[in-house]
């Protein structure tokens, strides 16, 4: 490798030669009394750096990188979403008929969910604390029966796995909506069922049929009643 | 016994001048480095006033920055990298005021080498206008090999020296001393005939 530059060295002998002899440039006479008076003066006024050059390609890199990302969130993230909704529209028939096959508690609650009642926030707060003792009464009871667990009245729970493992009466009713909906807004759907106002009519017809199980239950028990004195 | 200043070595005066902030070891120092600083400046700016700016800037920015300096460098790097980049920044300059100039005099712009056709051999021969001819064909040189091809050709500095005031590697400071030197033959051919 050095022989390669001494070559070079040799084959521009006569240009370094000249190089060398080329007269040597000396500073002025008064340099170094100009420079100590700028020192005794403190005049150190020295040039500015001199910025790069402005690019314009260096320059749009950046805000073009944060467009690119903004653009693939929105075009990505709703699809998401949506495949989100599809998929609790589709497990929810499934679910609420399976509860509604396996739980004799269901059909009162869900009459008592279709005409909820218009409270003060506070007193709201208090009844829901309550209800949520309800339900776990409820639970434990079920649990103890070995019966499947009831559907709980909290229009916004729709936690599955917890439903299933039965540990969700501490979470807040709004978190418990937002487990699945993964966003500020309460969950419109009422748990697995989705709210459906329903009419007085349907409503009475449900009442006549309760009214009549019990009577007929009533019924039953004078029955039992009566078949248990002894003639 | 103290030794007078005067015998004191580049790194023993910025000792000096460091520890004690002695003025006279200052003093010497600009003394000792003041005309080659010039000849590197002339050589690679082209123009004498500015290279005079340049070596006095040089030297306020040595006093001022003192302490920036580093024993196991070697005064003389550190003093020629100073010097080396006020003065690409002022070649910078001097090309931005050019390109932004709307009324771009022919004057400032890099000299032109004379054409050989117009000379006649005896004058082509004459040492004075051959230095002058070197001078302009310098200054066509790309900066990036100029500076080395004066640092190693003109200052008479190694390339171990040079790799130092550049930040280059050794082997690329070899390369550029090359082709800055192949471009300067190339420019000035009509002198060096192979």
């Amino acid at each position: 490798m050095n022989k390669i530059y001494n070559d070079n060295d040799n084959k521009h002998s006569s240009l370094l030669k000249d190089l060398k002899n080329l007269p040597k440039i000396n500073a002025p006479d008064n340099f170094e009394f100009n420079l100590m008076t700028r020192i005794e003066n403190k005049n150190f006024n020295l040039p500015e750096e001199v910025q790069p050059k402005f690019n314009l390609f260096k320059f749009l890199a950046p805000s073009a990188v944060v467009v690119t990302a903004v653009l693939l969130f929105f075009i990505f993230y709703p699809r998401g979403e949506q495949l989100n909704s599809v998929q609790t529209n589709k497990q929810q028939p499934l679910v609420s008929q399976s509860i509604a096959d396996n739980t004799p508690t269901a059909n009162t609650q869900f009459v008592e969910k279709v005409s909820p009642k218009k409270e003060n926030p506070a007193v709201n707060q208090k009844q829901i604390t309550t209800e949520d003792f309800q339900d776990q009464a409820l639970r434990d009871q079920a649990r103890a029966d070995n019966r499947p667990m009831p559907l709980q009245r909290n229009p916004n729970s729709v936690s599955v796995d917890r439903y299933i493992s039965g540990d969700n009466f501490t979470r807040s009713d709004l978190t418990r909506g937002n487990i699945v909906n993964s966003g500020d807004q309460p969950l419109e759907g009422n748990g697995f069922l989705f709210k459906q106002r329903m009419s007085q009519q349907t409503l009475k017809r449900y009442r006549e049929v309760v009214d009549s199980l019990k009577k007929a239950q009533l019924r039953l028990d004078s029955l039992k009643k009566a078949s248990k004195i002894p003639q | 016994m103290n030794k007078p200043l005067t015998e004191h070595s580049d790194e023993e005066l910025i000792k000096e001048f460091q520890d004690s902030n002695t003025l006279g070891a200052y003093e010497i120092l600009v003394k000792r480095y003041k005309d080659p600083l010039m000849n590197f400046v002339y050589r690679f700016v082209g123009d004498r006033d500015v290279c005079t700016d340049v070596v006095q800037d040089t030297m306020i920015k040595f006093y001022l920055n003192k302490d920036s300096y580093r024993s196991f460098a070697k005064f003389s790097t550190w003093i020629y990298t100073i010097a080396g980049n006020l003065a690409k920044n002022e070649l910078k300059r001097r090309r931005r005021r050019s390109i932004l100039s709307l009324n771009n005099d022919d004057d400032e712009k890099t000299p032109q080498i004379e054409d050989k056709s117009f000379l006649a051999p005896d004058r082509a021969a004459d040492s004075e206008i051959k230095n002058e001819m070197i001078q302009k064909a310098l200054l066509k040189v790309k900066p990036v090999y100029r500076e080395v091809v004066v640092l190693r050709d003109i200052q008479d500095l190694s390339y171990e020296e040079i790799s130092e005031i550049t930040g280059l590697a050794i082997g690329t400071v070899k390369s550029r001393i090359n082709r800055g030197r192949a471009q300067l033959q190339k420019l000035l051919k009509s002198i060096y005939r192979e």
